[in-house]
């Protein structure tokens, strides 16, 4: 606990609604460690995304503290500390992929000949150099996706928050851009929390997992991933893998029923 | 360079054969009813009529032409200006932005001889109706871009790191890029016209309005129509050239 780079300590979060409120948050506690690959597994509309919204400073807790490092992330005084990948790719459709990939180096001071080095390091390591002038309207969704995430890694904040980035691909882009991701993550010793709607993908990537309940939205449980790395495809039709799997899906099941 | 003037052919013939056709429509009923040239001039004696002062339309279209770009220059500037600060600045966007929109529905026509009123018989009217008509079309439709950019995008620079100026800088200026356009469009269209309604109503002696009123008064119908034709290619020379400029500089679109 005590290397926790991420901290959030019970979160509320009530939103306006027609009736009232809308009670999203209830009780959350989760941390990060430094290096660590974490997944967040939630049901559709648990508060996932919010969560991020408030990790990255934009939206304040209605309760509840949130720290990055030392900072006090309370919506007001501070935001913008994390590397962001949102669930769309959104790139800038008038930069094209060398600059969209520069943005979050430039929003944090990188001097401009060191960001261009890096980009384009990043883009030949992601086989996309021969793309670096082109326009993002140009290209297919998961080359974007590989750009979003090139975009993330390169901005120099400490925590990678990643929103189901994967969650518009096919099967196969699916699990060749996991092995990746994993591979960046080893190489440059990042720190990554993930949502997603996918227990295998989860499992595949992480060392833990939280597993969200519905609205209002609590943890169900924290799962230690036990199986070693690295990791390859082949773990996916071990039967230690799709138990885990399974308990986690009976968990969810159970929870959302009751 | 072959290919562009094919492909420009192929999408402009029908609109370029209507306008023949009704040239040459036109042509044969001045002849059929024998309408007197005062009353309308066909199109061959309006090019006869061009032939004759020619040189003297020029001169004055000239004159017009440059009242016009001082003033929408000066359109932009404060269009442009004014949008941002209303982006950037909240209080200010409560308290100016609805006298913005209400002062839209004052009649340009009926401002021009108010303004000669108060600055009289000079080019000061002149500058200060063309700017007028320039700066509202770019003003509002800058703000709707500024105002407009997606979500998304604000979320993403702003959990990364980004300040309230940078946000502006890096997103939403650029966002806002094909919205200018449309506004200068609108305005670049209307800049001519607001320019010739300055020199009607300040009574000038130079320029393309002037022109048109003297030939009037002498019932030279003819000079009046080739008037028309200056007003019309000067605007849409205009609009062409913002059109170019933003092909050129606006490479993407938000629709995709
Ligand atoms: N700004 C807001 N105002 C009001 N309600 C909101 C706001 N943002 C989110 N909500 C509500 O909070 C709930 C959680 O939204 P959120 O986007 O965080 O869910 P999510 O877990 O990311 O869902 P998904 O998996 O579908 O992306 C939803 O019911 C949503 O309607
Ligand atoms: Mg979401």
């Amino acid at each position: 606990m005590s290397n926790s780079i991420l901290e959030m300590k019970q979160i509320h979060k009530y939103f306006p609604h027609e009736s009232g409120t809308l009670h999203v948050l209830n009780d959350i506690s989760l941390h990060v460690n430094e290096g660590e690959f974490v997944s967040i597994l939630g049901p559709s509309g648990s508060g996932k995304s919010t969560l991020f919204h408030m990790i990255g400073g934009i939206t304040a807790p209605s309760s509840g503290e949130i720290y990055i490092g030392q900072h006090n992330m309370d919506g007001i005084s501070r935001k913008g500390l994390i590397s962001y990948m949102p669930q769309q790719a959104s790139l800038f459709p008038w930069r094209n992929v060398e600059t969209n990939v520069r943005l979050g180096m430039e929003l944090n001071g990188i001097r401009k000949k060191d960001a261009i080095k890096q980009a384009r390091e990043g883009l030949a390591k992601v086989g996309l150099e021969q793309y670096s002038k082109h326009y993002p309207h140009a290209l297919s969704g998961g080359m974007q996706q590989r750009i979003s995430f090139l975009r993330a890694l390169l901005t120099p904040n400490v925590v990678m928050c990643l929103d189901e980035p994967f969650a518009s691909l096919d099967a196969f882009t699916r699990m060749d851009m996991q092995n990746w991701l994993v591979q960046r993550w080893e190489e440059e010793q990042k720190t990554i929390l993930l949502i997603t709607h996918h227990i295998e993908e989860a499992l595949y990537m992480s060392d833990r997992i939280y597993v969200l309940s519905d609205k209002p939205t609590s943890v169900l449980a924290t799962y230690t991933v036990p199986f070693p790395r690295p990791r390859t495809e082949s773990l996916l039709a071990t039967e230690s893998f799709t138990k885990l799997k399974f308990e986690i899906y009976q968990h969810m099941k159970q929870k959302s029923r009751a | 360079m072959n290919n562009r003037l094919k492909a420009l052919w192929l999408r402009g013939w029908p609109a370029f054969t209507v306008v023949i056709f009704l040239l040459i429509l036109w042509e044969f009923s001045s002849y059929i009813f024998q309408l007197d040239a005062w009353i309308l001039p066909s199109p061959s004696m309006i090019y006869d009529e061009w032939l004759l002062v020619g040189d003297r339309v020029w001169e004055h279209s000239m004159t017009t032409l440059k009242i016009t770009l001082i003033g929408f220059t000066l359109g932009i500037f404060f269009g442009i200006t004014t949008a941002i600060l209303l982006h950037l600045v909240p209080w200010l966007n409560r308290a100016f932005f609805p006298l913005l929109i209400i002062s839209q529905n004052i009649p340009i026509i009926a401002l021009a001889p108010i303004l000669v009123i108060w600055f009289g018989y000079n080019l000061i009217p002149h500058y200060i109706l063309i700017t007028l008509i320039c700066y509202f079309p770019i003003t509002i439709s800058m703000i709707t871009g500024l105002q407009q950019t997606e979500h998304h995008y604000k979320h993403l620079v702003q959990m990364m790191g980004a300040s309230k100026w940078e946000t502006f800088l890096k997103l939403e200026l650029p966002f806002s890029t094909p919205y200018i356009f449309s506004g200068l469009k609108i305005s670049a269209t209307y800049s001519v016209m607001g320019a010739v309604i300055a020199e009607w109503a300040a009574g000038s002696s130079n320029g393309i309005a002037a022109f048109m009123k003297l030939s009037l008064s002498s019932f030279k119908t003819p000079r009046v129509f080739i008037g028309f034709i200056v007003i019309v290619v000067l605007s849409f020379t205009f609009y062409l050239i913002i059109n170019v400029l933003q092909k050129w500089i606006v490479k993407w679109n938000h629709t995709k």
